[in-house]
């Protein structure tokens, strides 16, 4: 029998009382070894309250362990041994007190802390694997859509400028051409109508240009707070992380078993009598086992969720988490692209061919022609080219004071944002 | 010189015996020519002694007493004939003198028949014969023995007989009246003015005691479509006014909502919204907090934090409902207004496998249709901050009559006790009320002593329950029945002297530890419940109804019910 010592310890003192008739001791013997019997079986299936499970039974041990302190009573009483009242009382008020320390027992308590413990740490790694997903998925979404939109305004930067300078040549070129002309036939026969319609078109060809870099700007702005939404979504979670690992840690786990093996072993000192105490402290022996399983299954339920989730949701953030949310290379890419755009533009503009000068316009020197030809022409094509000077200068003007430079720098802030969680 | 004859019937006093009280015989019947009919002795007193003399225990037993079937003997032995005078003392446990010993003044009569002018058996000189009927169905001699088996059960009172039901005994009275007002007409004597002075005993305990019961004594039983209907009328007023304050500036919540990740919220953020109605169960759980949440599918719904500082003025006007509209409110449907906030909201039910990507809607009001006892609606503006002791949580709230929840404190005696128990089940407080009952039990130990006699010894049980969860369920539920229908009101009638029914110093020494508790002391309460009658309110006893309660308390700890039963 595993929890004998308090049988052993009842029976020889049984053996020992002066004064009873043998007969009557027989009786009391018989009784008490039945009792002790069924004292074995009740005390070993408790343990299985503590066994690990996903269920709480604390209520259960401890109405069962109430339960036992009753029956302890009335089987003992049931005992009519004459000359051994006072024995009996005793005995069977110490048994209902030895199984009223099981009722009041805090061993169950901290296995059921850890059971649910185990439960919320599962709940919460699936429910963060989610948050992750989604946030990553999100973040890639809005990544891919700021790519797209960003290689636009690349395009349309570029773009712009070779446009520019596209119709700048082909203005420059006609007006050669017909500058040209003029000298050989007389400007009367020439029609300067070409080159303003060339004009023309460059400055809707700007004004496009401006509509769409302001329209992708915009675009990139928008999905930038969108993924700054992202991101504060994610820095919520690391929140809620915090607020979960208080209740959760592998300090806090730890911290339930060990209360627990406390428990376990502080049930030794509450019993009255030496059998007791040593059946109290098999008792807590084998709870400790079962606790140290059920704690087992909580740990590795920590490990997992950390597995999944250290360096993420919770301690400093993995450089590969890091770049996953921030990534800022494309962007110091695209940066410089736009940079070197703007660049080429302010070149083209600066060659200031597109002003108009009397002895001038488009490149095209005027000098070949009489100085009343001459002003004929300059007073033709001067509107024409400075609408479209302006034209441009308006494009660049927007470009140089919404310095797209910005869009990286929002970048590198919402990365030192992430990198600070490093 | 004839022998006296008190022609009374007593017996044992067995309750005296149980609980140690003076040796006592009760008083079972007091026959119409008694000398005792008029000395003010009723039947059900406890007679505790006569001539001067107090009952020893022994003398109750073999019935030397009065109305005792050995009462001729002790006539004789004190020398007393027909037509002497003897003193009863008599111990009342109601009424004006209850606990206190009463000395009343009878006569012995001789004990004689009466025969009237033809010879036949009568009820005395002027009374009927035994065998006429005088027009009735049956004989005045059988007539008489109903009224007195009758009289017998409702003249010892409510709490003599098991389960005594007022109500139909007060319709088994009923057909005695006109036979005893012909008996007075016909046959005006001293029969006659017995049976008159039996029916009117009867009828005043059928009866019961007229009770006032006010529009707050009776307010728990508005606490159901009466209120509801107030509170919908509140609620709606106030729900009209909120939305005439906000003016046009509410947009109907459009659904599904665009997922706010993936497309443009912007002219939803910062807006106010109605949002649809949803249940109890529309919730979103977290592992560190929870969702209402409005609008199926994963994507595009709303969020409301249940743990916000707003959402809080929802709990405190819904218990407040509870409290004081429906105690049994058990569903609730909200529609919630409230502002967009500027971030959205990702948020996981694992269990559910729900992940949902939303707008945040810090809640501004809510319009809540509840069902429980009754349909009803209310209306909590949570822009102000609402603390739980207000009385204003929700619109109307107000006008309501104030219940009060009701508080268990530990200096609270018997009654006390049993008063706050009462309240809990008038306003549906289940927590409260399983507090009320003791968690131990005074049981007895049963060992042979050295001569093999078995010996009780009182112990004391510190891991009882004195009501399971289980029964109390069953309990809780049959006691607010009870109090919806046909009890209006309970009121604590009398609490006995506590009385020690616990001494560790009687207990085996082996079964008491240093530090376990000395005494337990015991209370016997009598409960009256009132109901509704023709003429208003009375106190009533009814067949399934517990007037009897005992009450306990562990040295001076407070006190707890040990009776495990419904009202």
């Amino acid at each position: 029998m595993t929890y004998d010592a308090r049988k052993k310890e009842v029976l020889e003192e049984l053996a020992e009382l002066p004064e009873m008739e043998e007969t009557e001791r027989e009786i009391a013997r018989r009784g008490l070894e039945s009792y002790f019997r069924d004292r074995e079986g009740r005390i070993e299936n408790l343990l299985e309250f503590l066994e690990p499970g996903k269920e709480p039974r604390g209520r259960a041990w401890a109405d069962r362990a109430r339960t036992l302190a009753g029956w302890a009573m009335e089987e003992i009483q049931k005992i009519k041994a004459k000359g051994a009242r006072s024995f009996l009382a005793r005995v069977a008020f110490q048994e209902h007190k030895f199984f009223f320390h099981l009722h009041l027992s805090q061993m169950p308590v901290t296995r059921d802390r850890m059971v649910r413990q185990t439960a919320n740490l599962k709940k919460a790694m699936k429910e963060f694997d989610d948050k992750w997903a989604t946030i990553k998925s999100k973040d890639k979404s809005i990544d891919d859509k700021l790519k797209s939109a960003a290689e636009q305004y690349d395009e349309l930067l570029t773009e712009a400028a070779r446009e520019a300078a596209k119709i700048e040549k082909q203005a420059a070129e006609k007006m050669a051409d017909l500058v040209g002309k003029a000298l050989k036939v007389g400007l009367a026969t020439v029609d300067f109508g070409v080159v303003e319609q060339v004009l023309d078109n460059g400055v809707k060809v700007a004004q496009i240009a401006l509509d769409k870099t302001q329209d992708r700007r915009m675009e990139i702005f928008v999905l930038l707070s969108r993924e700054e939404q992202v991101i504060h979504t994610f820095t919520v979670g690391r929140k809620a992380v915090a607020e979960f690992l208080e209740d959760h840690s592998y300090a806090k786990i730890k911290a339930a078993w060990e209360d627990g093996d406390e428990a376990a072993e502080k049930l030794e000192k509450k019993m009255a009598t030496e059998g007791q105490k040593r059946d109290a402290a098999e008792l807590g022996k084998r709870a400790q086992d079962e606790l140290k399983k059920v704690f087992a299954v909580a740990e590795k339920e920590y490990r997992e969720f950390a597995k999944h989730h250290e360096h993420l949701f919770f301690g400093p953030m993995g450089s590969q988490y890091v770049a996953e949310l921030a990534e800022v290379d494309t962007w110091k890419q695209h940066s410089k692209r736009w940079q070197e755009a703007r660049e080429d533009f302010d070149d083209l503009l600066r060659k200031r061919l597109l002003e108009a000068k009397e002895s001038n316009v488009l490149g095209v020197d005027l000098r070949g022609l009489s100085r009343t030809d001459r002003m004929k022409v300059y007073f033709q094509m001067r509107n024409a080219c400075q609408k479209l000077l302006r034209a441009w200068n308006a494009w660049k003007d927007w470009n140089t004071a919404n310095d797209p430079r910005e869009i990286l720098d929002s970048r590198e802030d919402m990365q030192s944002h992430v990198k600070a969680l490093r | 010189m004839a022998d006296g004859h008190a022609k009374v019937l007593t017996e044992i006093d067995r309750e005296a015996r149980e609980t140690g009280g003076r040796p006592a015989r009760r008083v079972v019947w007091i026959d119409w020519d008694s000398g005792f009919k008029d000395s003010g002795l009723r039947v059900g007193d406890r007679v505790v002694g006569d001539g001067g003399e107090a009952y020893s225990a022994e003398q109750v037993e073999k019935g030397d007493t009065l109305g005792g079937a050995g009462q001729s003997r002790r006539w004789d032995r004190l020398g007393l004939v027909a037509g002497d005078e003897l003193s009863v003392d008599v111990e009342r446990t109601d009424g004006e003198h209850a606990g206190e010993v009463v000395r009343l003044t009878g006569r012995l009569v001789e004990n004689r028949s009466y025969r009237d002018a033809e010879d036949r058996r009568s009820f005395g000189d002027d009374g009927p014969a035994h065998s006429e009927k005088d027009g009735f169905d049956y004989a005045w001699h059988p007539w008489y023995q109903k009224l007195q088996d009758l009289a017998q059960t409702v003249l010892a009172g409510w709490d003599y007989t098991a389960s005594f039901d007022s109500r139909r005994y007060a319709e088994r009275v009923e057909p005695f009246r006109d036979r005893v007002a012909f008996l007075e007409e016909r046959y005006p004597g001293a029969f006659a003015r017995a049976a008159r002075a039996d029916l009117d005993g009867m009828t005043a305990i059928v009866a019961g005691e007229p009770r006032e019961l006010s529009d707050e004594d009776l307010a728990y039983r508005q606490l159901g479509d009466i209120r509801a209907e107030r509170v919908t009328a509140a609620a709606e007023a106030a729900w009209e006014a909120f939305r005439g304050e906000l003016g046009d500036d509410v947009l109907a919540a459009p659904l599904p909502l665009p997922d706010p990740f993936e497309e443009d919220v912007s002219a939803f953020v910062g807006r106010v919204v109605e949002l649809p109605e949803i249940g109890d169960r529309d919730l979103l759980y977290e592992t560190t907090r929870s969702w209402y949440r409005i609008g199926g599918g994963s994507r595009g719904t709303y969020l409301i934090d249940r743990h916000g500082d707003e959402i809080r003025g929802l709990y405190t006007a819904s218990d407040h409902y509870v409290e004081k509209v429906d105690p049994l409110l058990d569903q609730r449907r909200i529609t919630f207004v409230g502002r967009v906030e500027e971030k959205p909201v990702l948020a996981v039910d694992a269990v559910k496998n729900l992940t949902a990507v939303a707008l945040a809607v810090r809640p501004m009001a809510a319009l809540v249709k509840a069902s429980g006892s009754a349909d009803g609606r209310f209306f909590v503006d949570m822009r102000r901050p609402i603390e739980d002791d207000s009385d204003d949580t929700f619109a109307g709230e107000a006008a309501l009559l104030a219940s009060g929840r009701p508080r268990l404190t530990p200096d609270l005696d018997p009654a006390g006790v049993l008063d706050v128990f009462f309240q809990c089940l008038k306003l549906g407080d289940m927590e409260t009320w399983m507090t009320c009952f003791a968690d131990w039990k005074v049981r007895q130990w049963y060992a042979r002593d050295d001569d093999g006699q078995e010996v009780a010894y009182p112990w004391l049980d510190r891991t009882w329950t004195t009501l399971n969860e289980r029964d109390a369920v069953s309990v809780w539920d049959r006691s607010r029945k009870f109090l919806l229908e046909d009890v209006y009101d309970l009121e604590v009638a009398q609490v006995s002297e506590p009385r020690v029914v616990y001494d560790a110093a009687l207990a085996l020494p082996e079964m008491v530890d240093e530090d376990d508790p000395r005494v337990v002391e015991e209370v016997q309460a009598l409960v009256d419940h009132v109901g509704k009658a023709d003429d208003g309110y009375r106190t009533f006893a009814g067949a399934q109804l517990h007037r009897k309660w005992t009450l306990q308390r562990v040295d001076d700890g407070p006190w707890r019910i040990t009776s495990a039963q419904p009202i």
